[in-house]
């Protein structure tokens, strides 16, 4: 039997499965079969364990979150967003008096494209009087250009209570392809904001209570590459799919944004002229563009990736925030335990599948695809 | 992990099959010599009562240092590829109680994937066992006279074969007493005016009041350890700081406010922070 590799990111990458042949990787190793039933079984645990525990259990014991007030000035949520250190932030709006929406990394980079975009009513000076209500609104005009099929209303806040079953919580995310979900409670007379919830969170619960008893999820063992899981580059001569998206460090910034808005796509790994890991660029990157006002005094054209990742580097240095390893790599026989383990890590969303020794990129598995693959 | 009896059987095969029941004459001794039990810990404490619920699950005690425990835990932790970058994790220590009747008492657990099995040891009427165990859920169940029990007074579960196991969550923490919270009475108010005159210029001659020292340690001004960590990790709040409100004015601008609060939910806090902006 041959495994197949099912193209599992998200609807902008062609839908093909990838076949790949019994001898892919130029050893001579036999992949071991995954068995169905040992997925079942995984899979129904898995589901009984995130059905009968609650969101609650996702707060640490004590936990910080930063909201914005939605009539804030982009520029200055931009500034927030950097000093503190995080990537998104829940919109307060005080005339309804209810949460109302998410600023992401994904608005900054489209607001950055709006400005190098000479058509664009946005400039820059009108940044520091536009307030995120109003981009958020402008954005609808945006986005509806990209997928052609946007709705006219504008986005509900997807939210969860305290109390939710986190299976709940996690098809949230994934069906709604959002990377965080705040937990807000409506016991008093105000919303309450208590965490921001992501599939990070749900998989350490997973993690916690499964790992201490490995025989109750059979596939744990398993490597990785003999499970449909994540996105694989196609070997030559078996491409079905578009090309997996790889971009070398002297590519603009603008090429890099481009693919993180219309490929859909989160990360783009950076890789050298033979295919070799060097860095990652990733949507919460475009924070440190902050830094000295970096977007007011570049072009998005001129401004390599390479440039681009040292300044992520020199804000880390400023803040004295400890960044950690920038890529987190697996080989494609570890154990799915050891993915798991380390996409649990916060501020992981995604795992590079590189070649031992030379780094050669083989693949990606990110947080959604294995989420995907653990609710079936 | 531990001190593994030499005495110990590791069961045969019977460990391994669930529904076999354990072997007659597997049974390890338990009880008997003291100086086997836990060699490296302190002594049992004497049994000062009857009751078996004495010993919670979880014992706030603070970590003990046993670098040469900590890694041999998990059986996660083989692995050969070089990207290692998991950090080996602190031991909790908690103990493990059977307060029913029994001539010998085991436990063997999912802590090693049921390899080995432990003898409690007699403690008055009940047997207890110290574990040092990283954080996480674990199952486990007794060997009681050549028979596997559980708990019935600690969580426990059934497997789709129908076995019983009883359930540890070790947490990192020990979780708070609502109890002890919710029945907490503010005094009252001391005596006095409690109008709200417009102050006058005797007022602003004195110095003003000073703010309760206290207050100061607000979980506002750490800051952020990891970098795009979220939620950002504090240690749990001074019961005085919480439902204050405090305000900053923006670093960045003068037309940024941050209005910060922590509140209890349940048995745990959060700190929340809303950037606002002021009009000029």
């Amino acid at each position: 039997m041959i495994p197949r590799f099912p193209v599992s990111r998200t609807p902008g990458i062609s839908g093909d499965s990838m076949e790949i042949d019994g001898d892919p990787f130029h050893h001579a190793e036999a992949v071991p079969k995954i068995l169905d039933a040992d997925v079942e079984l995984s899979r129904h645990r898995i589901s009984v364990f995130l059905s009968t525990h609650t969101a609650y259990e996702l707060l640490p014991e004590s936990g910080k979150v930063v909201a914005l007030d939605v009539a804030l000035p982009v520029k200055q949520a931009f500034h927030i967003l950097y000093e503190q250190g995080i990537s998104v932030a829940p919109l307060w709006d005080h005339d309804v008096g209810r949460f109302v929406g998410i600023l992401s990394p994904l608005d900054f980079i489209l607001i950055l494209r709006e400005l190098g975009n000479h058509g664009s009513d946005l400039t820059e000076e009108e940044l520091e009087t536009h307030a995120i209500s109003a981009w958020k609104e402008g954005k609808l005009q945006l986005t509806r250009k990209f997928d052609g099929n946007g709705s006219l209303h504008p986005r509900r806040l997807i939210d969860a209570g305290p109390h939710d079953s986190l299976k709940d919580v996690a098809l949230k995310l994934l069906q709604n392809k959002v990377a965080t979900v705040p937990i807000i409670t409506h016991d008093g007379s105000v919303p309450q904001l208590l965490h921001l919830a992501s599939l990070t969170g749900v998989l350490k619960c997973i993690c916690r209570h499964f790992k201490h008893s490995p025989a109750s999820l059979p596939i744990l063992q398993q490597p990785i590459c003999s499970i449909p899981l994540g996105t694989w580059v196609p070997k030559i001569g078996e491409s079905n799919g578009r090309p997996f998206a790889m971009l070398r460090p002297n590519a603009s910034l603008s090429d890099a944004l481009t693919l993180l808005v219309q490929a859909e796509v989160s990360a783009v790994p950076i890789v050298d002229d033979n295919d070799s890991l060097l860095d990652i660029y990733s949507r919460s990157d475009i924070t440190a563009l902050a830094k000295d006002r970096a977007y007011a005094q570049i072009h998005l054209n001129e401004l390599s990736i390479h440039q681009a990742l040292q300044l992520t580097q020199e804000a880390s240095a400023t803040y004295g925030f400890f960044n950690g390893q920038r890529c987190h790599m697996c080989l494609r026989s570890d154990p799915l335990h050891k993915v798991m383990d380390r996409l649990a890590i916060p501020g992981v969303r995604r795992l590079v599948i590189v070649e031992a020794g030379s780094k050669r990129v083989e693949g990606i598995i990110s947080l959604t695809d294995l989420f995907r693959f653990l609710l079936g | 992990m531990g001190n593994v009896n030499g005495r110990d059987d590791g069961g045969g095969g019977s460990t391994a099959s669930i529904g076999n029941g354990p072997d007659g004459n597997s049974v390890v001794r338990g009880g008997g010599d003291d100086n086997d039990f836990m060699g490296h810990s302190p002594p049992p404490s004497p049994r000062v009562s009857g009751s078996p619920l004495m010993f919670t699950p979880q014992v706030p005690v603070a970590p003990l240092q046993r670098p040469d425990e900590m890694q041999s835990n998990n059986s996660w932790m083989h692995n050969s590829s070089g990207y290692e970058d998991t950090v080996p994790e602190q031991g909790i220590p908690t103990m493990i109680t059977w307060s029913y009747d029994g001539k010998e008492v085991a436990v063997e657990g999912s802590w090693d994937n049921w390899k080995t099995r432990k003898p409690l040891q007699r403690s008055g009427k009940d047997f207890i066992i110290l574990k040092v165990l990283p954080s996480g859920v674990y199952q486990y169940r007794f060997v009681v006279d050549g028979q596997w029990r559980y708990s019935p007074d600690v969580q426990w579960t059934k497997d789709e074969a129908g076995n019983t196991f009883n359930i540890l969550d070790l947490q990192e923490y020990v979780p708070e007493d609502i109890g002890s919270i919710s029945g907490f009475e503010p005094p009252r108010s001391p005596d006095s005016s409690y109008n709200n005159l417009q102050l006058g210029s005797e007022d602003y001659a004195k110095e003003p009041p000073l703010v309760p020292p206290h207050l100061q340690m607000t979980l506002l001004n750490a800051p952020p350890l990891h970098h795009m960590e979220n939620p950002p990790i504090s240690s749990r709040p001074q019961h005085v700081v919480i439902n204050h409100l405090y305000m900053q004015k923006g670093k960045s601008s003068d037309s940024v406010v941050a209005l910060g609060s922590t509140h209890r939910f349940l048995s745990k806090y959060v700190t929340v922070v809303l950037y606002k902006s002021i009009h000029q």
